[in-house]
Parts: structure tokens; sequence; C-alpha cells
């Protein structure tokens, strides 16, 4: 269900995808995806591993040839391999990787020869914009994962982008890294670039994301922005913690809440209850007047988490 | 570690907007692949080790104290410097070309799939055509660059450990130091078809197989096999379309006169191979999907299984045909060939034992024919006897009968009966000692 009604629409779609699909073999990767990327804005493509994204991610960047379907690219049709339609377009899949016996710095040099002219980053101003400065004469065979991820962004950056196609970039990153990194995304659609970005980090899409596609078995299961998203989510769950968490479970049986008990969860919480923000005050309210404490009530999944969960059946990763 | 900057500066990507961009051409490819190759340690000592091999056989010549006979020219490895880089040659030929083709062309491509880095590159703004090129042409340079300080190095190394004089061809005749140098150059620079071939093959099986293993070993295994078919295929229609033909192509120019036939083989059989393999290597790559590391490992297997059927196949049809129709390796050919290369040993070692020109007139006849296993007089053995005449002299006094060991690329070894031809070692007039060349020589007539 592909969600345009709503919000103004964007100025120039830098990215769109029409009926994209792929298989192999027998199998059905990517399942007639359309999605729009509007120039400055993040567009965040959540899916469980396998769902799909990073096949859709390889046909956006020409490294694979679709089955049918089209991408377009700043408002040119972009086959598979027509590197002139993606000359303002960066990014990488999987794992970013480079020439281990090279340095971070000469990796660099060669992949800007390679992008041709006119570039207006040097390899050392993009070493430096990731933090990479003081390893850029290391050899990338001795770096991290996270290290490798952040060079990664380097190579993207090297290329000025109007469009950045971006397939977990936080992933392997420690937490004040990832948050600098998410922060980097948003100044760059600021700034006017189209950031398409692929994750399974709800928190991060939550954050970062204009627009969310959801993909399960290589199909868009929701789509839409993140103010649709509050609309389409489920009711929020709540973990609550009683001084009499029998009496609580037995009243909020009583209301339209439901309500998971019977096992202690790992935070310790006996009780969930999922409703909204009416029946949630009611129920708080009559356990007061029932004489029942409430220690703590806090928010169990933000409404995308419920939505992916409701979507695809499965519980997301715990935000890092 | 402090957190990656949030800098303002890429906010703006304004470097590619409203201006012009130009694609980075072939020579940037080429580049771009030189300087991957000539980073990478494993290469570096190849190339340090073709200089070191080849300066230790000369120094190795020098010593004299065993020579390889049974190489083409190795019988002269210990006197001339020539003739050691030929020797040389004659390996580097046989081994070194295959090896440096898969080490250098037989993981270019693999290497991408290993490195994982087929995803870096390909979203860049180079071609994957440009790449192509690049890559062949990158690996292509390596290993002509590699292969010409082999014969450098064997040729300065050779002139300066065993020395500068005049070489004995394959025809028996003497090649004065000026014209052997040339020739032996020339016979270094012929030899970088052959190795186009390989090279070709190797970025073949680079794309083909996605393993370096396969594209590093393959060239090594097909140079074995057709080694192999080489010593079973004397049929003309074989030979003919066997790519190890321009690997002797060189036997030609050391010749007299020089046969401008198995040259010319030599240049359209390189051509027809290194264009079909090359062009059969880019088209696969061009057709190619990225779809990712999990897509990887079967696929290389299926394609190693496929080319390793498919070698077995085409080496088994190739041997079982390898004798049908007609061969080049007759006795009238033979003959004139021995007759000629004995006529013109036996002026050497007048030359060498008095020091003054031979009688160039003398006429040498040759009959030469297989044992009595044999059916016919023609095809490879080594029950070849040869009769040589001295027509001079009409009571048959002059004939002296000799062991031939004909091969199946048209080249020969005489063993020659002691009694007739004088010792291993003459002396000349001056009482120093030199290496009697009707002896034991080597010859070549070819087969285009």
């Amino acid at each position: 269900m592909l969600d345009n009604a709503e919000g103004p629409e964007r100025d120039v779609i830098a990215l769109e995808t029409s009926a994209l699909t792929k298989s192999f073999g027998d199998r059905l990767a990517v399942d007639r995806i359309d999605l729009r990327v509007a120039q400055g804005s993040v567009y965040g493509l959540l899916g469980r591993n396998g769902a799909g994204k990073t096949t859709l991610l390889r046909m956006i960047l020409g490294l694979l040839t679709p089955d049918s379907g089209s991408v377009n690219l700043l408002g040119r049709s972009a086959a598979a391999g027509d590197v002139a339609a993606r000359d303002a377009v960066a990014g990488f899949v999987e794992e970013p990787r480079f020439y281990p016996y090279l340095s971070a710095q000469r990796n660099l040099e060669l992949l800007a020869k390679l992008d041709g002219s006119p570039a207006t980053l040097t390899p050392q101003t993009a070493l430096e914009l990731v933090d990479l400065a003081d390893r850029r004469r290391d050899k990338v065979a001795t770096f991290s994962t996270g290290m490798r991820q952040r060079l990664g962004l380097a190579a993207a950056l090297l290329r000025s982008p109007r469009v950045m196609v971006l397939d977990e970039p936080t992933i392997g990153l420690d937490p004040a890294n990832a948050l600098a990194v998410r922060s980097q995304l948003r100044s760059l659609a600021e700034g006017g670039v189209a950031v398409l970005v692929s994750s399974h980090n709800m928190a991060e899409v939550a954050e970062i994301c204009d627009r969310v596609l959801i993909i399960h078995d290589g199909r868009t299961v929701w789509e839409g922005s993140q103010a649709s998203l509050h609309v389409a989510a489920p009711a929020p769950a709540y973990r609550v913690w009683t001084n009499d968490d029998e009496r609580a479970a037995a009243l909020a049986s009583r209301f339209p809440v439901r309500v998971e008990t019977g096992r202690r969860r790992a935070d310790g919480a006996p009780l969930t209850i999922q409703a909204d923000d009416q029946q949630r005050d009611a129920f708080v309210l009559e356990l007061a007047r029932l004489g029942v404490a409430v220690r703590q009530l806090e928010p169990d999944m933000p409404p995308l988490e419920s939505l992916f969960t409701a979507l695809t059946g499965s519980v997301p990763e715990v935000a890092a | 570690m402090s957190a990656i900057t949030d800098a303002p500066a890429v906010a703006a990507p304004a470097g590619r907007r409203g201006l012009p961009h130009s694609r980075p051409g072939v020579a940037v490819a080429i580049r771009v692949e030189v300087a991957k190759l000539i980073s990478q340690l494993p290469l570096r000592i190849v190339l340090a080790l073709c200089v070191v091999v080849p300066a230790a056989f000369a120094v190795i010549m020098r010593a004299g104290s065993a020579h390889p006979s049974d190489t083409l020219f190795g019988r002269w490895a210990s006197t001339t410097g020539f003739a050691t880089s030929l020797t040389a040659l004659n390996w580097a030929a046989a081994w070194a070309a295959p090896l440096l083709a898969g080490l250098f062309a037989g993981d270019i491509f693999a290497s991408e799939d290993r490195h994982g880095t087929w995803k870096t590159i390909l979203t860049r703004s180079c071609t994957r055509t440009r790449l192509f090129v690049g890559k062949a042409v990158a690996a292509t340079l390596c290993i002509w660059f590699a292969f010409a300080v082999i014969a450098v190095v064997s040729v300065a190394a050779s002139l300066a450990a065993v020395g500068s004089a005049p070489l004995v061809g394959l025809s028996g005749q003497l090649i004065g130091s000026g014209r052997a140098l040339g020739l032996v150059a020339a016979s270094w620079g012929l030899s970088l078809l052959w190795i186009s071939v390989f090279v070709a093959l190797g970025l073949l099986l680079s794309i083909a197989s996605r393993s370096g293993i396969v594209g590093a070993l393959g060239p090594l295994l097909v140079a074995i096999v057709l080694q192999l078919l080489e010593v079973i295929a004397s049929g003309q229609i074989v030979r003919s379309v066997l790519p190890s033909t321009p690997a002797e192509a060189w036997h030609a120019l050391l010749t007299a006169p020089v046969h401008a036939g198995p040259i010319v083989q030599a240049v359209l059989t390189s051509v027809a191979y290194t264009t079909v393999f090359a062009g059969a290597a880019w088209y696969l790559l061009r057709r190619r999907d990225f779809a990712g590391a999990d897509a990887v490992p079967a696929s290389k297997r299926r394609a190693t299984v496929r080319i390793g059927i498919a070698g077995a196949a085409i080496s088994a049809l190739v041997g079982v045909l390898g004798g049908v129709g007609p061969t080049a390796l007759t006795s009238s050919r033979l003959d004139a060939s021995v007759a000629a290369t004995f006529g013109n040993l036996a002026e050497v070692r007048y030359q060498w034992q008095t020091g003054a020109k031979a009688d160039t007139s003398i006429p040498w006849q040759a009959t030469c024919n297989r044992g009595a296993g044999s059916k016919k007089s023609e095809g490879a053995g080594d029950d070849w006897a040869c009769t040589v005449t001295d027509l001079r002299a009409s009571d048959g006094a002059g004939a002296s009968v000799l062991d031939v060991t004909l091969k199946t690329n048209g080249c020969y070894e005489v063993q020659s009966p002691p009694g007739a031809v004088g010792a291993l070692y003459l002396n000349d007039n001056r009482g120093r000692a030199f290496i009697n060349p009707l002896y034991a020589f080597d010859g070549c007539f070819g087969t285009a």
C-alpha cells in the first residue's frame, strides 16, 4: 500500500523506482517496488534480513539488472551499468569494501581517479570528515568494521553526490560515531541531497527519515511519511510496574486494552499493556482508585516498531 | 577517538551540480590498475625473481660443470651468452609466461571478487568496458614488463658471465655476435605474442571462475596440457590450431634461411586466440550481475566445474585428433635439413680448428629413414637414422650414420658416432680445446 496521499510533495523527485522486480532462480527477491525519494529528504528502507533491501539498492546503484521495472535518477532513466546516469549518485551496499593492501588515502585517491572530474573534496578532506585523517596512511587491512564503514562514507562523500544510497551506514559504529553519521545524513539532506538509507534499526529510521518504506519478502508492505506512521501504527505498548501485579493484571483484563502477562521480561516488567492514550490514562487512574501504586510506566515499543512488528510478524532489532 | 566531524561543507554537494562531468578514460583506468598491481607484495616479489633467476642461471652456466643439452641451445649454454639466453627463453616461454599470466591477469578480476570491491569500483564513473580494457591492458603491460625484465637480465647477465662468442644457429650456421644479439632480442620479443594468448586466457579464467586460484593456476595447467598435446599432435590439422604454436615461432629466426611461415602462423594464431579469449571475457563481464557475496560461492563452483569439464573435453578431442591429417615431419624435409645443418657445422668445425674459412661448396647429402619397427618414414620419433654423405667421395668413404630424434615441432636432436666425426672436444691449431659441433647438434625445419 503506497501512501502518497498525505503530506506535501517535495519539489523534485531525485530517485524513483517503478515496479522494480528481481528474481534469483525461483526466489522473488524484489517484487514491484515503487519508491520516490525527494531532493533534500531522507528516505528509510526498513526490512528484516533477506527482505530484499540490499537487492533493491544494488539495482538502484546499477550493480544488478532488474527483471522488470525501472530506475529513474535525477530525471533520467538509469539502466544497469549506466554510469552516466549515476554521475551524481554515491553510496554503498552491505559492508563497504576496499583494497586491503592499500592505505585509506590511496584507496580514495584511486577511487577519485575513477570518478573523473570535477571533484570538490580531496581524499584528505573526505577522511577528515569521517575522522580517519590520522589513520590515512594505514592499510585498510588493519581497519575495524566501523572504520571501514566510515571509509565507505568518505568514499561516497568524495563524489559530492546529489543522491546518496546507503545500506545500513551505522552498522559496526560505536554510539558516538553512529550519532554523528545520522547527523551528517540529515545535514546532507538539508543541503539538498536525496538520501536513501536502508536499516533494520528502528530508532535510527525514526530519528532521521522523512519517509519510510517497509519491505517484507520483497514486497512493499507499508510506505508513508513519519506523520502518517503514527496514524497507521497500532496502539502503543507500555510496560507497567506496580506494587501488586496480580490485581493490576486482573483490572487490566476488564479494560479494552491488550495485556501481556504471565512471563517476566528481561527488563523485569511483569505486565505489558497495549492501549491508546485515553485507555492508558483510565487504566492508571483506576489502579490508583483501587490502591495499587504504579511504580513505573514506560513505552515499550515506538510506533514504527509496532507497525513493523505488526506488518512483518517479527521483532525488530533493539536500537544501538 | 572523536566522533565523525559534522561538517557543513558536505551538506552542500555543489561539486557536480551544473558542471560538465568528464568521465575517466581508458588511460585513467589503466593507471589505476597498474597502481593496484604494483602495490601488491607478492607481485613485487615475482618481479624481483624475474631479475634474480635469469641472472643466477647465467652464473651457473658460467661455471660450466653441466649444461642442459636436452634443451634447444642448451649444449652451447656454457660457450656463448647468446645460447645461454636462448636456453633461458625456452624455459621462460614454457613456464614463466603462463605463470606470469596467471599471477597478473588470472587474478586481476578475481581479486575484486575476493576483496568484495566490485561494488566499490562499479559505483564510480568508469564504465565496465573501460574498466575491462584498463585491467586487460594493465595486466598485459605488467606481464610484458616482467618478461622484458627477464629478457634484458638474461641477455645482459649471460653476455657478462658466459661471453659473446658467435652463436651456432639451428641450421648449423655461425651467427656473428652483432647479428646474434639482434636475433636473440627478436626471439624474446616474438615470445610476447605467445604471452598475449596466456594473458587473454588468464583474463577469461579470472572472470569466468571468479576464483584467484583458478585464474592463477589455470594458465599454467593449460600450458602443461598444451605441452602434452604438442608431444602427441603430429598431424598438420591439429598443429595448425594449437595455441602453443607461437611459443616456438622464434626458432624460425635462428634457421638459415629464416622461415617466415612459422612467424606468420604465430602472429595469426596469437591474434585469433587473444581475440577470442579476451572477447569472451569482456562479454561475460558485461552481462554479469553483481548480486553480492552470498551469491558468489555457488556461482564460483559451477563456473569452475564447467571450465574444468570444457577444458578436459577440448584436450581429449585434440588428443584424439592429434595424428589426423598429413604431417610435415617427412623424410624428405628431414633429409634436406640434416644435410644443410651437417654441412654448415662441418664448416664451423673447420673454421674453429684452422682459423680459416672452409670451402662452402662441399656438397652434402642426407638420407633419413626410420627404424625397422616403423611402417612409414615420417612422423616424430627417436628411431630415425640419417646417412650423411660427402658427395665428393665417390666410393662412399665420407658417409656417416647419425642417430636422430625428431620431435613433433619439427626440431631434431642428432647424435653422431664419435668414430665418424671425432671426439666431443677437439683442439685447434694453437692447441686450445673447443666443442666439436658435429658431435651432437640440434636443428629445426619447422612444421608450418
